[in-house]
């Protein structure tokens, strides 16, 4: 063969083969023999300290560096973690846990009751100011290490304290990592992986715990990477970039339907979700303060297409305050989540506003298909909904500006969610109470009522759970006639798992639990398990 | 005799041809296409999203479950009232001052020149995602913003064919005869410039289309429920992978607008020389 024509083929050979997707893992495998997890998410963690961030991306990353004291599963149960068992005073106020024997930290550090008593009063220490601290400063009192137990006393009785003290930003750290004050860009806890690095902007690496108290890990290292492009997400999957992305835009699902060639690499896992998305009026605002103005939107909705179009059908219709999940909480009545344009028209006629009004919403990119989906909703009554799509932090400072402020800028509605599973109190204490109003709370309308105020704590005190469905009842007949928010739906937690990777679960708030998966043997590199 | 040059260079340029065929069939489309599609490009139906191409949807629904078609001739209406406000900004501002200083002292010349190349500097889509910032997004704003980056270009222009015309002996007479700045600026030289400016308003039409398009994917330019372009293209891309028609319908009136507007610019550009070489008025031009 002439040589011209050997270098062209040399030269063309590696490139044609670079047009061929392979697996980074297989490309490795032969040197390294280990099983690694990738997880690609939407958006990337913004801290590596679990009181310090409120995100469900965020919370999906740190499970498998931490552990709560109590763990609640997917259905809402509850199982022992670091606490083998737990008892309380008559009154509800003290409540004592006993620590689990033999605990180390990831730094060699020993996790006793002193060094869980040390983890919760920093979480309710005002000084340190954690993101995702202030329901625990609300409620715990004080928390105090006793003969190898640990006591947490209660301002005030809450019935919820144990799902409470389950949710990530509970969980326990490491009093040294604490105390370097480098707990944000460096997980350290007790769970069964061990922290490895987080580059930013590129991913975090985990490593087995090989001290783990508890089952040891099926995998040796997971990985997350992020992209905020639906379409990215998906390709990843499809390529075998990612081998579990979530979330998996909606859009994506039948692409892996059975028959398409997208099932012979992966599945989508469909778990009901807590998420509520819902948009807040602003009650300060005319014409909004009139309750009758903000029922007739709500009557315009047309949730069931909301769920069919912009969810495709992965979601449930939210007419209610609370989400399904919730003891007590009301679901959707025959033909609810329908549009109902002439009784909307009746009330804004009545109201005054029969000739309709604009108002202005804030949004942020991905809910902005529910604003303009809402916009020609409206339209049927005479609403004109003017979107102001926004950037992040641009938003933050639209939502959570005080009435003042939005009157001037004329923020008539806010569309974000809300994800607070099992535990009513989160649900309905940061939307609705006079004093999470914005900017101290996400109660974003400023919506204020003495007897939903009373309600609401006489729910979180409630440990009788007949009187405690009754109360909650009232509560959401007198929600639905003031119409502060306007319910939209509950989306389902929507991801995608490659074929061969097992043992991976969601919970109810959307965070993917991936500390059990395994590779099943056609899924390993080359090379097989180590 | 300006009719009869706009024949010859049709009969000769087939890029002008193209471009004036794509262009023509544009305005119709935008003039017509409204009345004969019928429909409302807001109508949502939310439980046919994403209908692939069918007879009932030549180009399928969007994520709303809006006709796409419906939309585009819609959009193609935004898009020429896009290129229109733009260029009339644009021109309107730039070409006045440009020719001013093409006639005023040197140190006014340099003056407006310096600034001009402070605004040139800058690359067009940075000055103009600076200026919807300010303003706020909203596709009038876009506009001002892409007029705002072109301004330069027609003060350049202004400025190099009023300096090139200056010291030609029609001019002179005119000064001589009395005729003041003004007078000769507005009624002798400003007509004498129209076929560059012409050419140069063409060659821009792409720009404002790509220019428009981009800040309005970027959410800066047309807000929901406009069906621009841009923003049409926005919306699609979401579904990329499971629906194409959202993106490559859009995508192909962007890419078929630009290619009319410029194959038209050239052709134009090739009959009559390019912008800022205008033979006509260098060999005395028509007073």
């Amino acid at each position: 063969m002439p040589r011209p024509i050997l270098a062209s083929v040399a030269l063309l050979v590696p490139l044609v083969a670079g047009f061929f997707p392979v697996r980074g893992d297989l490309l490795h495998a032969a040197e390294s023999r280990v099983t690694e997890l990738t997880v690609m998410l939407a958006e990337p963690p913004r801290s590596m300290d679990p009181a310090d961030q409120s995100a469900t991306a965020t919370r999906s990353v740190l499970a498998p560096f931490y552990e709560t004291l109590v763990r609640q599963d997917e259905t809402g149960a509850l199982h022992p973690a670091l606490a083998t068992a737990w008892t309380s005073s008559a009154d509800g106020l003290r409540w004592r846990f006993a620590i689990r024997p033999g605990l180390r930290f990831h730094d060699g550090t020993n996790c006793d009751a002193a060094a869980v008593a040390a983890s919760l009063r920093r979480l309710i220490d005002p000084k340190a100011a954690l993101a995702g601290s202030g329901i625990f400063r609300e409620i715990i009192s004080s928390v105090e290490q006793e003969a190898g137990d640990v006591v947490v006393t209660l301002r005030h009785p809450y019935a919820e304290i144990l799902p409470l003290l389950s949710v990530t930003q509970a969980a326990i750290v490491s009093p040294r990592a604490a105390a370097r004050g480098d707990l944000g860009r460096h997980a350290d806890g007790t769970g069964p992986f061990v922290f490895v690095a987080w580059r930013q902007g590129k991913d975090v690496r985990a490593a087995r715990n090989p001290a783990y108290w508890g089952p040891a890990p099926a995998l040796d290292r997971l990985r997350w990477v992020w992209s905020p492009e639906p379409s990215v997400l998906n390709m990843a999957l499809q390529t075998g970039d990612a081998d579990i992305v979530d979330p998996l835009a909606p859009v994506f699902a039948r692409l892996y339907a059975p028959g398409e060639r997208g099932a012979t690499v992966a599945q989508v896992r469909r778990a009901p979700g807590a998420a509520l998305f819902w948009a807040a009026l602003n009650t300060k605002l005319p014409p909004l303060d009139d309750s009758r103005v903000r029922r007739a939107l709500g009557l315009a909705i047309d949730r069931d297409a909301l769920v069919a179009g912009l969810l495709h059908g992965f979601g449930r219709p939210a007419c209610h305050a609370l989400t399904p999940d919730i003891a007590g909480a009301r679901s959707c009545a025959p033909g609810e989540a329908r549009a109902h344009l002439a009784q909307a028209r009746a009330l804004l006629a009545e109201a005054g506003h029969g000739s309709g009004f604009t108002i202005a919403v804030a949004v942020q990119e991905p809910e902005e298909p529910i604003a303009e989906a809402l916009q020609a909703m409206w339209r049927g009554i005479g609403v004109t909904l003017e979107i102001r799509r926004q950037e992040a932090g641009v938003w933050v400072q639209s939502a959570f500006a005080p009435p003042e402020a939005k009157r001037r800028a004329g923020t008539g509605m806010i569309i974000t969610s809300w994800s607070a599973p099992f535990i009513a109190d989160l649900q309905l204490r940061p939307l609705y109470a006079s004093v999470s109003a914005a900017p101290a709370g996400a109660n974003l309308g400023f919506f204020s009522d003495d007897a939903v105020d009373a309600a609401i704590n006489a729910v979180a005190e409630e440990r009788d759970p007949a009187i405690r469905r009754q109360t909650l009842d009232d509560l959401q007949a007198r929600l639905d006639a003031q119409a502060p928010i306007l319910p939209l739906y509950n989306a389902d937690t929507v991801y995608g798992v490659r074929r061969g990777v097992e043992g991976v679960t969601a919970l109810r708030d959307g965070e993917i639990i991936v500390a059990g998966a395994s590779l099943a043997e056609a899924a390993l590199p080359a090379g097989g398990a180590p | 005799m300006r009719w009869r040059l706009w024949r010859r260079a049709g009969a000769s340029s087939l890029p002008f041809r193209l471009g004036a065929a794509l262009c023509g069939g544009a305005l119709v489309l935008a003039l017509v296409g409204p009345a004969l599609l019928g429909g409302d490009p807001s109508a949502q139906d939310l439980y046919h999203v994403l209908q692939p191409p069918s007879w009932r949807h030549p180009c399928g629904t969007d994520a709303f479950g809006r006709d796409i078609l419906v939309r585009l001739v819609y959009g193609l209406r935004l898009t020429l009232m896009e290129i229109a406000v733009s260029l009339t900004v644009a021109a309107g501002i730039g070409v006045p001052i440009g020719l001013f200083a093409g006639f005023a002292p040197r140190w006014v010349d340099g003056a407006v020149m310096t600034i001009s190349d402070v605004l040139f500097a800058f690359p067009g889509l940075v000055l103009a995602l600076l200026v919807v910032s300010l303003l706020g997004p909203g596709l009038f704003h876009a506009l001002l913003a892409i007029a705002a980056f072109s301004v330069p270009v027609y003060i350049r222009l202004g400025r190099t064919l009023a300096a090139g015309m200056r010291h030609l002996l029609w001019v002179e007479a005119l000064t001589v005869l009395g005729a003041g700045r003004t007078r000769v600026l507005l009624r002798h030289v400003l007509p004498n410039a129209a076929t560059p400016l012409l050419v140069q308003a063409t060659l821009s039409g792409g720009t404002v289309v790509l220019a428009a398009a981009s800040l309005s994917f970027l959410g800066l330019g047309a807000q929901p429920p406009l069906p621009e372009w841009g923003t049409m293209m926005s919306d699609g891309r979401n579904a990329l992978g499971a629906a194409f028609w959202p993106c490559l319908f859009p995508g192909l009136s962007i890419a078929v607008t630009v290619i009319g507007l410029n194959c038209l610019g050239d052709g134009l550009r090739e009959r009559f020389g390019a912008p800022g070489e205008d033979r006509r008025a260098g060999s005395g031009g028509e007073v």
